[in-house]
């Protein structure tokens, strides 16, 4: 099974190598490139001296699409590998050939997940680490770690949304059964995922820590002026290679301060501030607070406020990186284990209960079992108790009857008489326009082709078109007669025959001439299936 | 030895649709048994349902003596060759057989080789590149180089011309005759399976409307002609399976143990397809001999 998977997987896994290859030489040579750049400006201290080099060309190019295309990459690999892995096998049928192997199910697409799965963890692996030593100079002048755009695309977190995309794209595949389909659901529901774990899970992934910061203007606070009034407001503090999640204006006490109070505080601090707001741009010649009114309101605050900073220290890092990939990892077991559950539950599922259709139809299930024991089955009969005796002779013997064929047809119309029957051609077909040549419709040639019936090709049997109009014909023909003199005349079987037997039955004798010409008058009717030399014959042969 | 296929009560639901109900039916091992009737019938589902590709939604199903579980041991004694002669378009010849040998313990490589070898196949051809013949020659290598006991064929001839038509039931029955298996074959070519089969199961809107062996098929049928006569009143034994009637003439298709002896009666045999068209357009016969209870079919 292992070489199944990989012969399946073959194609995929060296194309991808080959993109990974190019990519790290991509990454290394600009990579190596831009650590020189840096290092021959002190490295990180350019940062503090205000001379970081900015990125520029091939270096600004790659600086704005690494980082997306690492976020891109597990969803490419749910959407590529993942989804068309059982969907692919369902659209195109071939799930009945893999599954009807000596393999189980529940193996083939264990083996197969696990081992696209551990490529696609490896992959992904691989260009996180790419991307985030690339990087590496930057980041250490950024101190931004924790910035979306760029934990996502840095360290480990990678490897657990490719697993996480990888297992969607399976279940996905396995439910949808369509390939298309499910590589959109999968990147919707990647994108979702990934969108709201970073929002709303993310933050909490470990005890955020607080901190107070004093009020300074222009340090993460500031006055906002608007035409009614003049409020208070904060920006996240800057904290290096830590994540701020939130900032609060607190008082002394360190309770939180709601809109309305913060109001009141900013007009009994600030009077002159606060008072200012309503005259509006019109009135504001001049009369307006000036910068050194904020300046001395703010300090004025500062004394009764402080600025409540919730935050993800730097030390949270790797535990956190850890951590979401280890979630999005787990997830995407439960997934694929979830799946290889239901693979493998054959015979245990009965239709979901609560379904009375299902409950009523037991009682009749057990009944029948029954019945069917004491009926034997179906109808063989006495035969049955031959069968197993006799079912390698019979094999053998319908083995000739197929080599048989339109050869059979041939050899038996020429020993009825026919000697001019031809044989079949190579591809077993009797030519029409050789047998239509032997003037068929005479005696022996029909006595010969009732003989041989059963070995003709198609059974020897005319269209249902071509009986309905062998029928009507005949009908109109015995109409006819009956109203020539013939008031017995029957109608035609319903495979379309007339016989002497029919005829003899109804008191006919068709070697009266009264019938010859009632007959000779009525061929008209058969619109050329019959003719005046037919009925001679058919009189004659009697 | 056990039945090869043995169903009872066997339902398949997709949805409200049932494609398969009520179906209780025995396929004697060591035959070759033809599963005839109309698309739709559920003649995939069956067979689906003997190898284990679907679950039933009523009643149970059970091959050479065993319930169907998808167990490896199981589906070694089963081989299937499925409708359209699935294969893997870019894997080559040579793949397909390591493919076999891959996930069958019982692989029977010299077979294997033999075959592709007598068909003249290029090992390193693709699949995807594969005559519908070759193709079905291919996927049959597969299904009987596994050495199964039971082999089970959905349609394998219906998309292939008359030539490719012969030389792989040609093929088929001289696996058959050399190795003792049984084999579950299903067309909805008559013709077909008169050739090969000596066992017939008709199967119409998910029901089993006829089922015995093709002799005794053939030996009991019989269309009778004569004047008219409604109502007609037959001997005990002899049971009227279609009837038509023209003003002077009835003609009855009828089921009968006994010869028919009234003078007024032409006899002539029958063919199997004519045997089998005229079941498949009667309505459902309760007492088809086949079905043991008339089940409750679902909502």
């Amino acid at each position: 099974m292992t070489w199944v998977a990989w012969r399946q997987f073959r194609t995929q896994a060296l194309v991808t190598l080959g993109l990974l290859a190019a990519f790290a030489v991509l990454v290394l040579v600009t990579g190596l490139h831009q650590r020189d750049l840096y290092d021959s400006l002190g490295g990180a201290k350019c940062q503090a001296r205000n001379d970081c080099p900015s990125l520029y060309g091939l270096d600004g190019v790659l600086a704005d699409l690494l980082g997306p295309a690492l976020i891109v990459l597990p969803a490419l690999l749910g959407m590529f590998w993942g989804a068309p892995l059982v969907a692919r096998e369902l659209e195109s049928g071939t799930h009945r050939l893999a599954w009807t192997q000596s393999v189980t199910r529940r193996r083939w697409l264990t083996i197969r997940v696990a081992l696209v799965g551990v490529a696609a963890l490896a992959v992904a692996g691989a260009a996180s680490w790419l991307v985030s030593w690339w990087f590496a100079p930057l980041d250490a002048v950024n101190m931004n770690r924790f910035d979306p755009s760029v934990f996502d695309a840095r360290g480990v977190v990678a490897i657990g949304y490719a697993g996480f995309a990888f297992a969607l794209g399976v279940v996905a595949g396995a439910l949808l059964r369509r390939t298309l389909p499910a590589m959109a659901a999968t990147l919707l529901g990647f994108i979702a995922a990934r969108i709201a774990f970073t929002v709303w899970v993310r933050p909490h992934l470990l005890a955020s820590r607080h901190t107070l910061f004093p009020l300074t203007l222009g340090k993460a606070v500031g006055f906002r002026e608007s035409p009614s009034h003049v409020s208070l407001f904060t920006v996240f503090p800057p904290l290096p290679n830590g994540w701020a999640i939130s900032a609060a204006f607190v008082d002394r006490a360190h309770h939180p301060l709601s809109v309305a109070q913060l109001r009141d505080l900013l007009a009994r601090a600030c009077p002159t501030i606060a008072a200012s707001a309503p005259q509006g741009p019109g009135a504001g010649n001049g009369a307006g607070p000036t910068e050194g009114d904020f300046q001395s309101c703010m300090q004025a605050l500062s004394h009764r406020l402080q600025l409540l900073v919730t935050y993800q220290p730097p030390s949270h890092y790797w535990p956190m990186q850890a951590l979401e990939t280890g979630i999005f990892l787990l997830a995407a077991l439960v997934l694929i284990g979830a799946l290889i559950w239901r693979f493998g539950r054959r015979g245990a599922r009965r239709p979901a209960s609560g379904e009375p259709g299902e409950r009523t139809a037991k009682p009749y299930a057990v009944a029948a079992a029954v019945l069917s024991l004491l009926a034997a089955g179906c109808g063989g009969g006495g035969s049955r108790g031959v069968a197993s005796v006799a079912s390698t002779t019979t094999a053998a013997a319908t083995a000739t009857t197929v080599k048989g064929g339109a050869l059979a047809y041939a050899d038996c119309m020429r020993s009825h008489g026919v000697a001019q029957f031809p044989d079949p051609n190579g591809s077993g077909q009797i030519s029409k326009e050789r047998v239509v040549a032997l003037h068929p419709g005479g005696p022996q040639f029909e006595a010969a082709q009732r003989a041989c019936r059963r070995l003709q090709p198609n059974g020897g049997q005319p269209s249902p078109a071509q009986l309905a109009q062998r029928l009507g014909a005949l009908l109109a023909f015995a109409r006819c007669m009956r109203t020539h003199g013939l008031p017995s005349f029957p109608d035609p079987t319903s495979s379309g025959q007339v016989t002497h037997e029919m005829l003899a039955a109804a008191g006919i004798d068709v070697r009266q001439p009264a019938v010859l010409h009632a007959a000779d008058a009525c061929v008209g009717v058969t619109h050329g299936l019959l003719t005046k030399a037919i009925v001679a014959r058919f009189a004659a042969g009697h | 030895m056990s039945a090869a296929l043995a169903a009872r009560g066997l339902g398949k639901r997709y949805g409200r649709r049932w494609a398969l109900s009520g179906c209780t039916l025995e396929i004697p091992a060591g035959r070759v048994a033809g599963l005839v009737g109309p698309n739709g019938a559920g003649k995939t589902t069956l067979l689906h349902l003997a190898v284990g590709l679907l679950e039933p939604s009523a009643g149970s199903i059970a091959v050479l003596g065993e319930e169907v579980a998808g167990t490896s041991e199981q589906l070694a004694r089963v081989g299937f060759l499925a409708q359209d002669t699935p294969l893997y378009p870019s894997l080559s010849v040579a793949d397909h057989l390591r493919l076999g040998a891959a996930l069958n313990p019982g692989w029977d490589a010299a077979l294997a080789r033999a075959r592709i070898a007598r068909l003249g196949l290029d090992r390193a051809q693709r699949a995807g590149t594969l005559s519908g013949g070759q193709r079905a020659q291919l996927a049959l290598t597969l299904a009987v180089a596994k050495r199964p006991e039971l082999l089970v064929l959905d349609e394998p001839v219906a998309s292939l011309d008359p030539l490719a038509r012969r030389e792989f039931l040609q093929s088929l029955m001289e696996f058959t005759a050399e190795h003792a298996v049984s084999v579950v074959l299903s067309s909805h070519l008559v013709a077909d399976l008169e050739r090969v089969c000596d066992h017939l199961i008709l199967l119409a809107d998910g029901r089993v409307q006829l089922c015995g062996e093709v002799d005794e098929l053939l030996a009991t049928h019989r269309r009778v002609s004569g004047p008219r006569r409604d109502g007609a009143r037959l001997p005990a034994g002899q049971r009227v399976i279609e009837e038509t009637h023209t003003e002077r003439q009835s003609t009855l298709l009828v089921r009968t143990e006994e010869p028919i002896i009234d003078p007024a009666w032409t006899v002539e045999e029958l063919s199997l397809e004519d045997i089998v068209l005229a079941y498949m357009s009667v309505s459902p016969l309760v007492d088809s001999g086949c079905d043991a209870e008339p089940m409750r079919t679902g909502p």
